[in-house]
């Protein structure tokens, strides 16, 4: 018969890498991911016990108390965050229909982004998160939250479109 | 409305999330305005990519394996075991006897070398794998130290160690008014409320005058905070000291 800690790591281990990744993208760096899912870990074990719906739901819930893990961190950077500043957005030229981007140039694109922006993109387009549950999650306005997600994805469109010009450059 | 703040609500607008009142409004201007409307379209084409990019890339994720090892290691203080009596419900009878004997044998002065009481040690083999050469899970979970001091004399503990059935604490006793090399017969050593939770008690006197005792107990709980007492310490004047000690620690 399985203990209760063989049976969490039967149903944690094939999400971790998963789970690392959503730490990385929220947080921005592999270190603070860490430490967001060691506590997210732990704080899950702790509640195991509790959950119903079995290996079924375990992996929604487990990304749940991930996301709560790192939002809690954000809040806490995020706090001395001065006024916004308008991005000098550079203009947008128009190019032709783009090749779908790999899921490692839409990361790289990201991750050099702002972390207020990085962090309002990864968690709308990530975790699927409501514009108003990221208000509250970072407890900034939903009016920031909105034009933080203006400029961000502002930047994307540059960035991907920069990054799409050199690929067929180098053909 | 102004394009500039028309655009500011397309992402809420095309999640959905606006009141009838505002989605109207945007929906109006849309029809309207060529411009935010090619950017609607432009704002949910890439709203897709990257979701779809982010989802790539968190798919193909591979946690590091320290940060796997770094996590297990927090989670043991943490883990969950039945009270022994209820895994051995047959031994916890024959083990209410033994605890019996023990209780009767430490106010009996029985006489013995610097060593473990024999009965328990011989009835503490039979009933729990106690001590690193026989419990493969035996390990140790605690080396921060606690210590008190009281008459002159101070109690260390330096090492925690968890087994699946006991736990076994080392301390070390040391002062100038302890009588090292006297015999521990009658020394006490509890944890918690119950004095009788006492498994095996060995010592070892060392250098400096100090005496290093490894104590087994019956498995607590582990990660609450369990207070050891000592009683009835030598004293190389007089009769023994009858403190307590206590100490404090999380196994």
């Amino acid at each position: 018969m399985s203990t209760l800690e063989e049976r969490f790591f039967a149903l944690y281990k094939p999400e971790a890498g998963r789970l690392y990744r959503t730490a990385w993208a929220i947080l921005g760096n592999e270190a603070d991911a860490g430490d967001a899912l060691q506590d997210a870990t732990i704080r899950a074990y702790r509640a195991f016990e509790q959950l119903k719906g079995g290996a079924a739901a375990f992996p929604a819930w487990m990304r749940r108390i991930l996301v709560n893990s790192c939002t809690q961190i954000l809040r806490k950077r995020m706090r001395v965050i001065p006024v916004e500043r308008p991005e000098d957005l550079s203009e947008e030229k128009a190019t032709p229909e783009a090749d779908m981007p790999l899921g490692s140039e839409v990361w790289e694109a990201v991750k050099e982004l702002d972390e207020r922006y990085r962090a309002v993109v990864v968690l709308r387009f990530l975790n699927d998160m409501q514009l108003e549950d990221i208000a509250t999650a970072l407890d900034i306005p939903l009016g920031t939250v909105k034009s933080r997600l203006h400029t961000a994805l502002k930047l994307l469109r540059n960035r991907l479109r920069e990054g799409d010009g050199e690929r067929r450059g180098a053909v | 409305m102004q394009c500039e703040q028309v655009q500011l609500e397309l992402q809420a607008y095309l999640d959905g999330r606006l009141p009838p009142a505002e989605r109207a409004a945007i929906e109006n201007h849309l029809a309207q305005c060529h411009t935010c409307a090619e950017e609607a379209s432009a704002m949910r084409d890439l709203g897709r990519i990257i979701s779809g990019g982010l989802n790539d890339w968190v798919n193909q994720g591979v946690c590091p394996p320290d940060v796997i090892a770094r996590i297990e290691e927090s989670l043991r203080p943490a883990r969950r075991r039945q009270a022994w009596w209820q895994t051995w419900p047959a031994m916890a009878g024959a083990t209410a006897a033994a605890v019996f004997l023990l209780v009767l044998s430490a106010s009996l002065d029985l006489p013995h070398g610097a060593a473990s009481l024999p009965f328990v040690g011989g009835l503490a083999a039979q009933f729990f794998s106690g001590g690193p050469d026989e419990d493969p899970e035996w390990e140790p979970v605690n080396q921060a130290t606690a210590t008190t001091e009281r008459d002159g004399i101070r109690l260390t503990v330096d090492q925690v160690s968890m087994g699946r059935e006991a736990l076994g604490v080392r301390f070390t006793v040391q002062g100038e008014p302890l009588d090292a090399a006297a015999d521990m017969k009658r020394v006490s050593v509890g944890l918690g409320l119950m004095t009788a939770n006492l498994r095996e008690l060995t010592y070892v006197p060392g250098p400096n005058g100090q005496v290093q005792f490894t104590a087994f107990f019956t498995r607590v709980p582990a990660g609450e905070s369990v207070q050891m007492t000592v009683r009835n310490l030598p004293m190389r004047s007089g009769p023994d000291a009858p403190g307590p000690w206590l100490v404090s620690f999380i196994p």
